[in-house]
C-alpha cells in the first residue's frame, strides 16, 4: 500500500545525484496531480477506506465520521505524494504525534494594521497566513513556502475531484451536481 | 616604486611596463609604477584573467592609443588589452613583452598578442595613496562579481592612478561588454582557504562584510572564483574544467549547491544585488507557477495581491475537501455493494476518455443509468444474471479484463447498447462500461438478493488484491 521511493545509495555521489534528481522531480510534481492515474488510485485508496469505517463504525456520529474520513483522504492524499513533500511528511507524522482532534479551526484573518506598515512587513504576515495554512510550513523561506504551496495547491484539487466523483456515483439518487474545485470565481 | 607593500600580500599583480613606449611615456618610472604582480600561486588566475576579459570586452576592440594620450583612455586601452589578452585562448607560448612571472600565472588565457601595450601612464600627482585604500576597496568590491577591473578575487589587485576614472571604467565595460557571471559550484571549503589567505588585509574589512552577508547562502570566495571562471566563454570552459577536476577530487564535506548565475546585461553586479536577484527571479518563478494554479490569477498582479487569492484559494479547497468528506460520510449505505463497480467504471471512464473533463461525465452517466432503468425493464431478468456472471469475473482495476468480460456478454445486451449508443456515440469501451453501469443499478433495484452475493464475491476479491 504505501508508495513511498527509498533510495538506497549510500555514497557521497550518489546521495549528491539523488539529491539533484529528487530536485529536479520535485519541480515538475504539481502537474503529475493532474493526471487521472493519480486520480483512480486516490480514489480507489478512499473507497476502501471508506469502507473500513463504515464497517468499524457502523453507530457512529456522523461528526467523528466525517472527521476521520477527513483525516483518511488527506493521510492518503499525502501518502500519494510520495512523501517528497514537506506538507506531505507533516501530515503522516502528525497523525501519529498530535491528538489534537478537538481543536477548532482558527479563521485566518489579516490584521487592519497592516496597512500602515511597510510592505515587506505585509508580504511576511501573509506568507506566514500561508505557512499556518499548508501543514508544515509554519517556518519557511518565501520561495520554499510558494513551492510547496502550489504543490498543496495541485493535491488538493486532485482530491476535491476525486472525493466529488466519488460522492456524485456513491450518492444512489445520481442527481447530485459535485462542486467544481476550479470555479473560482474571486 | 613597487605597491606590493601596500597591498601586503603577494597576490599583488604587478603590471610591468615594458614596451618602450610605455618607457617613454613614464615620466617617473620608479614613483609611477603601477605593479600587478600575477599571483602565480593562486589557480584562479586563469579565472582572475578571464574576468578581466569579461571587464574589457568592449574597449579590447579598440586600437591602441597614443602613448600622449588622456590617463583615462590609456587605462581603458589597457584593460582593453588586458582583456583581449584573457580572452584569447590557453597559451603555448609566454610572450616575450612580459614577464615570466605574467606568463606562468595566466596558464590559460595567455594567448596573448605579441604587444600589449600595458603603458599606464601614472601621474605621480594623481596617485592617490590616501585614496588608495577607498580605490581598493571599491576594485574590490567590484572584482568579487569577477567582473571588475579591481580584480582582487583571487588576490590580484588592480592598482590604478586615477581612482575615479578608474571606478567609472570597470563598470562601464561591465556594463556595457555584456558581461556575465556565474556562481561556481564550490563542493569543498578547500577553495576558500586559498582565497581567504589571499584576501589583502586592506580588503578585508569589505569583503568579510560581504562574505558575512552571504555565507547564509554561499561563500564569497566562491562565488568570485565561479564568476572569474566564468565571465570569459573561451577560456571559462577550460578553467571551469580545471575547476571541477579539482572539486571532484575533493571530498565534498560541505555539500553545499552552488546556484550558477549570471548577471544580466545593463544591471548592477553588486554580490548583493546579484543574490537578491536570483532570490527574486526564483521567487517570481514559483508566483508564476501558482498564477497558473489557481484560477483566476490572470489579470493579478503584485506579490500581495497574489498572495491573498492564494490564501484565499487554498482556505476554499480545504473548506471543499471538509464539506466532501461530511457528504461522503453521509451518503447512503447501499454503496458497499456497488462500490466497485462505480469505481471501476469511474476508472474506466476516466482512463478511456482521456479529453473529457471529468466534470461532465456525471450528467452522462446520471442520464445513462435512468434510461436504461426507464426503457428497458423487461429485459432485467437476463442482464442480471448476465450482470452477476459479469461482476464475478471483474477485476476491478484491470481493464482489459473487464474488456474481456464485457465483450463475452454483448450479444445478449444488443438491446441496451442500443440505447447507450445514443448517449454515449463518442465511447468506445466507455459504452460498456454505462451498459454495465445500467446492470448493476437494476440489479440494486430488483435484485437485490443476486446482486449482494455478486458484490460480496467482487468485495472479498478486490480485498485480497488490496
Amino acid at each position: 500500500m504505501p508508495i513511498f521511493i527509498s533510495d538506497g545509495s549510500s555514497s557521497s555521489k550518489d546521495v549528491e545525484r539523488n539529491r539533484k534528481m529528487n530536485k529536479t522531480a520535485l519541480r515538475p510534481s504539481p502537474k503529475n496531480w493532474h493526471t487521472d492515474r493519480e486520480q483512480n488510485i486516490y480514489s480507489s485508496k478512499l473507497i476502501e477506506t471508506l469502507r473500513r469505517i463504515r464497517r468499524s463504525s457502523p453507530k457512529a456520529e456522523e461528526l467523528r465520521r466525517s472527521r476521520a474520513i477527513r483525516e483518511a483522504a488527506d493521510r492518503i492524499l499525502a501518502v500519494a505524494g510520495r512523501g517528497r513533500t514537506r506538507w506531505s511528511r507533516a501530515i503522516l507524522f502528525s497523525r501519529n504525534l498530535k491528538i489534537k482532534h478537538s481543536r477548532p479551526r482558527k479563521a485566518v484573518y489579516f490584521p487592519t494594521q497592516l496597512k500602515k506598515r511597510g510592505r515587506p512587513q505585509v508580504l511576511k504576515c501573509k506568507a506566514g497566513v500561508l505557512g499556518r495554512l499548508v501543514p508544515g510550513c509554519r517556518k519557511l523561506s518565501f520561495p520554499t513556502l510558494l513551492e510547496e504551496a502550489s504543490d498543496y495547491i495541485a493535491a488538493l484539487q486532485m482530491q476535491v475531484r476525486a472525493m466529488a466523483s466519488l460522492t456524485a456515483i456513491l450518492s444512489a439518487s445520481g442527481g447530485f451536481s459535485s462542486p467544481d474545485p476550479d470555479r473560482y470565481a474571486p | 616604486m613597487e605597491k606590493e607593500a601596500f597591498f601586503g600580500n603577494s597576490t599583488v599583480i604587478n603590471w610591468q611596463m615594458r614596451s618602450p613606449e610605455a618607457a617613454a611615456s613614464l615620466p617617473n618610472m620608479n614613483s609611477g609604477h603601477v605593479n600587478i604582480v600575477w599571483d602565480q600561486t593562486i589557480d584562479q588566475s586563469a579565472k582572475f584573467g578571464s574576468a578581466l576579459s569579461s571587464l574589457v570586452s568592449s574597449p579590447s576592440s579598440n586600437p591602441p592609443a597614443a602613448a600622449g594620450g588622456g590617463d583615462s583612455v590609456v587605462i581603458r586601452e589597457l584593460i582593453g588589452r588586458l582583456g583581449s589578452i584573457c580572452n584569447s585562448d590557453e597559451i603555448s607560448a609566454p610572450s616575450p613583452h612580459y614577464q615570466s612571472a605574467n606568463n606562468s600565472c595566466y596558464s590559460t588565457p595567455m594567448n596573448s598578442p605579441p604587444k600589449l601595450n600595458l603603458s599606464i601612464v601614472p601621474n605621480p600627482a594623481h596617485m592617490p595613496f590616501s585614496a588608495d585604500p577607498g580605490f581598493v576597496e571599491r576594485a574590490a568590491r567590484c572584482s568579487t562579481f569577477g567582473c571588475s577591473g579591481g580584480g582582487s578575487h583571487g588576490g590580484g589587485q588592480f592598482m590604478f592612478p586615477e581612482v575615479g576614472k578608474l571606478g567609472n571604467a570597470p563598470e562601464e565595460s561591465c556594463g556595457s561588454g555584456n558581461a556575465k557571471k556565474r556562481k561556481a559550484v564550490m563542493k569543498g571549503k578547500g577553495k576558500e582557504a586559498p582565497l581567504s589567505s589571499s584576501i589583502t588585509a586592506v580588503t578585508n574589512p569589505p569583503k568579510k562584510a560581504s562574505v558575512g552577508g552571504l555565507n547564509a547562502k554561499r561563500s564569497k570566495p566562491s562565488e568570485k572564483t565561479g564568476i572569474e571562471e566564468e565571465s570569459a566563454r573561451q577560456d571559462g570552459d577550460a578553467a571551469s574544467k580545471k575547476m571541477e577536476e579539482e572539486k571532484t577530487a575533493k571530498p565534498p564535506e560541505a555539500v553545499k549547491d552552488y546556484i550558477h548565475v549570471r548577471a544580466r546585461r545593463g544591471q548592477a553586479t553588486d554580490s548583493h544585488s546579484l543574490a537578491e536577484r536570483v532570490r527574486r527571479e526564483k521567487i517570481s518563478e514559483r508566483m508564476k507557477l501558482l498564477q497558473d494554479l489557481v484560477p483566476g490569477c490572470n489579470k493579478v498582479t503584485g506579490k500581495a495581491v497574489m498572495l491573498d487569492e492564494i490564501i484565499n484559494y487554498v482556505q476554499l479547497l480545504q473548506r471543499q475537501v471538509e464539506f466532501l468528506s461530511m457528504k461522503l460520510a453521509t451518503v447512503n449505505p447501499q454503496l458497499d455493494f456497488n462500490m466497485e463497480n462505480f469505481v471501476n467504471k469511474d476508472m474506466e471512464i476516466h482512463q478511456n476518455c482521456g479529453l473529457l473533463p471529468p466534470q461532465p461525465v456525471y450528467p452522462l452517466e446520471v442520464t445513462a443509468s435512468s434510461f436504461s432503468f426507464a426503457n428497458l425493464p423487461e429485459r432485467t431478468p437476463l442482464i442480471s444474471i448476465n450482470g452477476l456472471e459479469l461482476q464475478s469475473q471483474v477485476n476491478p482495476f484491470s481493464q482489459p479484463n473487464l474488456s474481456r468480460n464485457l465483450t463475452m456478454q454483448l450479444p445478449p445486451l444488443e438491446g441496451f447498447t442500443d440505447t447507450a449508443c445514443q448517449l454515449g456515440t463518442f465511447w468506445d469501451d466507455d459504452l460498456r462500461t454505462v451498459v454495465q453501469m445500467g446492470f448493476t443499478q437494476n440489479q440494486e433495484n430488483l435484485f437485490s438478493s443476486q446482486s449482494f452475493q455478486g458484490c460480496s464475491v467482487t468485495i472479498s476479491h478486490m480485498e485480497v488484491e488490496l
